[in-house]
């Protein structure tokens, strides 16, 4: 993957890390608020020292990929200011798409001075959270507990945008009775694409059976991923198939109960 | 400027946005027909899987994939930044070469240099070596009314031509056809019984073929590359067909674009790794053709004339657009078109126009000037960069085609005014809490009417937005619920 010139280098993982401040993005806080949790519970696990700044709304992707430049702007300015005011060493948010917005497409939006200064404050130390565990603090492993049989979906965003590949896997891998099974078309788009899913819904619709059709054939119980997006439209289209949505889980869920299972 | 000139420009302006919202109506409905036809899905699954995993095998097994795709990029790159020097000395070369030379400023120009160079010629029979650029141009219908018989050569071009549909993709024009379709086609068409065997198609289109290239007065082909040092033209094929219809007729024409051109006959090396592997997996193409030039006099074999017409149709203007250049690098390889989730699902038709795919949705409307709705037809997914080998960043062109499409469109306003609504809302946290608030209210009070207006934005059966969470993160933080909330000793939260 070629590393553009606007593309930071991520902040090594030299310097300790106490405070983390974190992302909490809009489908995370308003539909999937046990992510969030989730992502606490680990974080503190880890012994850091978790801050949630209140009034962070939304990155502003939505409205970046329809189009609405104005929009994504304004929103993405600020977020991303409202991140770089927090005393902390790192931000966090468990989701690759948003996490991509906010490091590599705000810095395509001509953002105003000072949004631009708060991106190059920011964007080196954001992280999508699997990614945080793996580059920053440096871990190989997780110790935790999940005895069951699961396979992963790579979301796009998180392995073509943000080059996350094997860390998510391998801490999935080492986690005490787990299995993990590979998923056929494991990197193909469960179809949900944003505003692509209301402007060609059925198309995104059939996208979505594909993946689901793809972790019948994986063999496992439980499919996991790493986005907000890719989790409701994957648990949406297993519902709309009249089966449980229970069994597609979000990374940080798995390891947040794997870790408190030890 | 007066008046009249303002309501002119305002009726202008409305009437085109009334054509593209027209078109807009185009691609959702046809992918909706093609998610219909159980034998298209199965025909594009089965034949695109295999083009993808024969390009993967083939990069795995590559000693440095991506050194080979740096040095692609970078001459397609450097032929893109000099074109105008580049096509003048392809040009000098060309004329030396003895070729002639012409200049096509589009795509009525093209056809209007081909009719005549046909007629001037007394041509009765042209055959065609397949060339998507003919296909922008629309020439076989302008050949076919100037009553010149005009036979596609390579196979699944000539499928297609028998029932009069359009290529579907870039490199394999009948891949959304299966054997038995072409089978049928065969009967239909030629009067042949039903025979549902590959090998035995291929011998009763070859037979066809074999006295028709042996007849023609004319073939007319594309390019893959014209060198500008050299003046070669190079033509990349695995069946052969380009191979005899550009040396045994009488006459060659070449139709190219513009941006086909390459500095130097070195870079031939580096797209003739990229290219085969590209598009079909294939370590390389079973032919490749350097053409330097009509027959020699000491020649045996070769057309006596070779004519290239140099076609721009639009190309010029968007290598002048900074945001959209990089297109033009584009080989034409396919690879895109294989990976594409979304093509997966319609095949090349739905896009209406000459290219489709990822690619083809950023040229139909910067050059071609249909297709409006076309950048929308992709979810963003990347895979199509991750595979391009000449590195072009597609999510983000079309997410600039995106960007226009918004700042022009007279009939956006609906959308425009939703996000400028939205982006209010999610501008403080308070305002966010409240349209939130208004949200799970009316998934309370009225569900069924909500999850109506969710069924209308195309959000159906909740997915992938079901009601709202009872609780919301932020509010479970500020109440301290599950544990969360700051921490103790930890900074105060900003």
């Amino acid at each position: 993957m070629t590393v553009r010139a606007e593309e930071p280098a991520l902040s090594s993982k030299i310097a300790p890390i106490h405070d983390v401040g974190l992302f909490v993005p809009c489908l995370v806080d308003q539909y999937l608020p046990e992510v969030g949790e989730a992502t606490v519970r680990v974080l503190r696990a880890l012994g850091l020292r978790v801050h949630y700044e209140r009034r962070q709304t939304c990155c502003g992707q939505p409205a970046y990929n329809a189009g609405h430049m104005k929009q994504a702007r304004r929103l993405a300015g600020r977020t991303l200011r409202l991140f770089d005011a927090q005393p902390v060493d790192a931000i966090v948010g468990p989701s690759g798409s948003c996490v991509s917005m906010l490091r590599v497409h705000a810095a395509r939006l001509d953002l105003k001075p000072r949004d631009r200064a708060a991106w190059a404050s920011v964007a080196p130390r954001i992280f999508e959270v699997t990614e945080f565990l793996d580059l920053r603090l440096g871990l190989k492993r997780l110790e935790g507990r999940y005895p069951r049989c699961i396979t992963y979906h790579a979301s796009c965003h998180l392995t073509r945008e943000l080059g996350v590949r094997d860390a998510p896997k391998r801490f999935l891998a080492s986690l005490e009775g787990v299995e993990l099974l590979p998923l056929p078309d494991e990197g193909v788009c469960c179809g949900f694409g944003g505003t692509f899913s209301t402007k060609l819904p059925e198309l995104s619709m059939a996208m979505g059976r594909d993946k689901l059709d793809a972790f019948h054939r994986s063999g496992a119980d439980e499919l996991v991923m790493g986005d907000a997006g890719c989790l409701l439209q994957v648990r949406g289209v297993a519902k709309a198939a009249g089966e449980d949505p229970g069994r597609i889980r979000h990374i940080i869920e798995v390891f947040a109960d794997a870790m408190e299972a030890k | 400027m007066t008046s009249s000139d303002d309501v002119q420009k305002k009726n202008s302006k409305r009437k085109s946005s009334k054509r593209k919202n027209a078109k807009s109506a185009g691609f959702r409905e046809a992918s909706r027909r093609a998610l219909e036809d159980p034998r298209l899905q199965a025909a594009l699954d089965r034949a695109l899987r295999v083009a993808v995993e024969k390009r993967n095998e083939r990069v795995a097994v590559h000693p440095d994939w991506e050194g080979v795709r740096a040095r692609a990029e970078a001459l397609r790159t450097e032929a893109v930044d000099e074109m105008p020097a580049l096509l003048e000395q392809l040009e000098a070369r060309l004329i030396e070469n003895g070729c002639q030379v012409h200049h096509a400023p589009d795509a009525s120009a093209a056809r209007a240099i081909v009719l005549s160079l046909a007629r001037e010629r007394g041509v009765k029979s042209v055959v065609k070596a397949k060339s998507m650029t003919t296909e922008e141009i629309a020439l076989n219908a302008a050949l076919k009314d100037a009553d010149i018989e005009v036979l596609e050569t390579d196979l699944g071009e000539y499928i297609i031509q028998l029932t009069g549909e359009p290529p579907s993709h870039v490199t394999a024009p009948a891949i959304h056809l299966s054997t038995r379709d072409i089978a049928e086609i065969f009967h239909e068409h030629l009067g042949v019984p039903v025979v549902e065997d590959a090998e035995r198609l291929t011998a009763i289109a070859r037979e066809r073929l074999r006295e028709a290239f042996l007849a023609a007065d004319l073939g007319i082909s594309g390019a893959n590359a014209m060198v500008a040092e050299t003046g070669t033209i190079m033509v990349v094929e695995n069946e052969g067909n380009a191979r005899l219809a550009t040396s045994l007729p009488r006459v060659h024409i070449v139709v190219a674009g513009i941006e086909k051109v390459v500095p130097r006959a070195d870079d031939l090396a580096a797209l003739l790794e990229v290219l085969p592997t590209s598009a079909t997996g294939q370590l390389a193409s079973a032919y490749v053709s350097f053409i330097d030039g009509p027959r020699g006099p000491d020649e045996a074999d070769g057309p006596e004339e070779v004519h290239v017409v140099l076609l721009d149709n639009g190309r010029r203007a968007i290598r002048e657009d900074e945001e959209l250049s990089e297109i033009l690098r584009c080989i034409r390889c396919g690879a895109c078109q294989n990976i594409c989730p979304v093509f997966r699902h319609t095949g090349g038709h739905a896009y209406g126009g000459t290219y489709a795919g990822p690619f083809g949705s950023v040229l139909e409307p910067a050059m071609c000037d249909h297709g409006s709705d076309l950048p929308f037809a992709s979810s963003l997914c990347g895979a199509c960069k991750e595979v391009c080998p000449v590195d072009i960043d597609l999510p983000r062109l079309l997410v600039t085609m995106r960007k226009r499409d918004v700042q022009q469109r007279s009939g956006g306003r609906a959308e425009r005014a939703a996000f400028s609504l939205w982006r209010w809302s999610m501008g403080g946290a308070w305002r966010m809490r409240a349209g939130a608030a208004m949200l799970r209210t009316s998934w309370r009070i009225a569900p069924r009417w909500t999850a109506r207006r969710h069924d209308k934005l195309g959000w159906g059966s909740g997915r992938p937005l079901p009601a709202p969470a009872h609780h919301a993160f932020r509010r479970r933080w500020a109440k301290g619920e599950s544990g969360l909330g700051p921490d103790d000793g930890g900074p105060r939260e900003s």
